[in-house]
């Protein structure tokens, strides 16, 4: 494997990205924040919560929270992945398409959601990814009971995402990021989607997913 | 049973450009009821069709969904 | 490393900054999830939960910054909050205004307003109801108030078509 994912991190944490005069931060296409992770928590947590009070509504409610993990995949990765600073620091050590896989996921290592690895990657079939120390998992289980359910929305929504970025879609080949190529990649029958089959928040010791293609 | 509660239903499904699954979550989610899966199953509640009638719109009328 | 930056945990992927954690993401995450809030709970109830979520978040972190410079005024730690906003990346706050007993805040950028206007255009009702429970954290940290004498509101919004964003922080 070609990826430096220590060189990767150092460089990308380096870059000290921060609001600018105008307070905002216009970054890879889009506007970043340096947010709060108790408040994605609380507002996240706190409407999967009341929808489990009916629960014909609890997937929909998932679904809504996953596909906001499927748009900043999208954007987010998108964005970065056609970057000047992608192409500075991660394109010389691209080989494959896989590596590409490898070098977001470095990057992602850098906006501190806690260390994403890549346990398992099936070319165009399967992505499996841990996540220590996962800000949603972790915010769970400071401020509620053990969850009878994961609770990674936005990872599990990420990691489809990303898969369908490189194999659904071609990033690779610098697509733009219109709402038009959204629609063709995640309504494709063939789109991945992802599965959290592990989470700390229900008690395992780490948050584990799977993305894969729909059945 | 729920004839214009299933027209309601297929006409977000069906807007230009949507992604149905996350536009029939959003439609459920406003209604406060499993429409999308539950409407061929239940009556036309006038009240519950106006309800309907009202997310329907605002959910077609916004637009693009990402 | 500034007050108002996070320290980075290379080896854990942690972003901290007053002990709270701190992590990255735009508009379109932001946005979305905002509205599917408002989709799930209602409009109304959304706005109370987010104002209410951002100033829980927002209090114990200002908190702990203002803790490491006890000898700032009032006027100071409320400055401070507005270039932590800032460099934040969720805009250009003027609360030169903001008093101990209330008063208003000028948002001359707003990343809230700005991403809802980039992504769906106008809105049919005020957006920022972060800044506002951002705001009111603020101040009550900065005053040490008690959280259940604030109350905060949007008065106008950009993204609704308004030239500037202005918020209203009541103490009781």
């Amino acid at each position: 494997m070609a990826i430096d994912e220590q060189k990767i991190i150092e460089a990308v944490s380096q870059l000290g990205i921060s609001g600018n005069e105008e307070g905002l931060i216009p970054a890879f296409g889009l506007y970043l924040t340096q947010h709060m992770a108790d408040y994605y928590n609380r507002i996240s947590f706190a409407m999967a919560h009341r929808l489990e009070r009916t629960p014909e509504l609890i997937d929909d409610g998932q679904t809504l929270l996953m596909e906001a993990g499927h748009g900043c995949a999208f954007h987010t990765f998108g964005g970065i992945m056609k970057s000047a600073e992608w192409d500075a620091v991660v394109r010389p050590m691209l080989q494959t398409k896989e590596d590409w896989v490898y070098g977001m996921t470095a990057v992602v290592n850098t906006f501190g959601w806690g260390r994403w690895a890549v346990r398992d990657l099936v070319p165009g079939q399967r992505l499996v990814v841990t996540v220590q120390d996962s800000y949603e998992a972790a915010g769970y289980l400071r401020d509620y009971p053990r969850s009878a359910s994961p609770r990674c929305y936005l990872a599990t929504g990420g990691v489809a995402g990303l898969m369908n970025l490189l194999y659904v879609g071609d990033i690779t080949q610098g697509p733009e990021l219109s709402d038009a190529y959204y629609k063709q990649v995640f309504r494709s029958p063939s789109r991945f989607v992802g599965t959290e089959v592990l989470c700390r928040a229900v008690g395992d010791p780490l948050c584990l997913f799977i993305a894969q293609r729909l059945p | 049973m729920g004839v214009r509660l299933v027209e309601i239903v297929e006409r977000v499904k069906n807007r230009p450009g949507g992604l149905p699954g996350v536009d029939l979550a959003r439609l459920n989610l406003k209604v406060g009821k499993a429409l999308s899966r539950l409407a061929a199953v239940m009556a036309d509640d006038p009240v519950l069709v106006a309800c309907a009638e009202r997310a329907a719109k605002e959910i077609i009328s916004e637009g693009d969904t990402q | 490393m500034s007050a108002e930056r996070p320290d980075f945990d290379a080896g854990r992927n942690l972003l901290l900054l007053g002990e709270r954690r701190i992590i990255f993401h735009c508009h379109h995450y932001n946005l979305f999830l905002q509205r599917s809030i408002e989709d799930g709970l209602g409009p109304e109830e959304a706005t109370r939960l987010q104002v209410a979520a951002a100033m829980e978040s927002a209090r114990p972190l200002l908190t702990k910054l203002y803790a490491k410079e006890p000898e700032l005024a009032l006027v100071d730690k409320l400055l401070l909050a507005q270039r932590l906003f800032g460099s934040l990346g969720f805009g250009q706050a003027d609360c030169t205004d903001l008093t101990a007993h209330g008063g208003q805040i000028r948002l001359l950028t707003s990343h809230y307003a700005i991403g809802w206007l980039a992504k769906w255009g106008t809105a049919s009702r005020p957006v920022c109801h972060f800044p506002v429970g951002f705001w009111m954290g603020a101040l009550c940290a900065a005053a040490e108030l008690p959280p259940e004498r604030l109350q905060g509101r949007e008065l106008s919004c950009h993204a609704q078509g308004d030239a500037r964003c202005l918020l209203e922080i009541e103490v009781l």
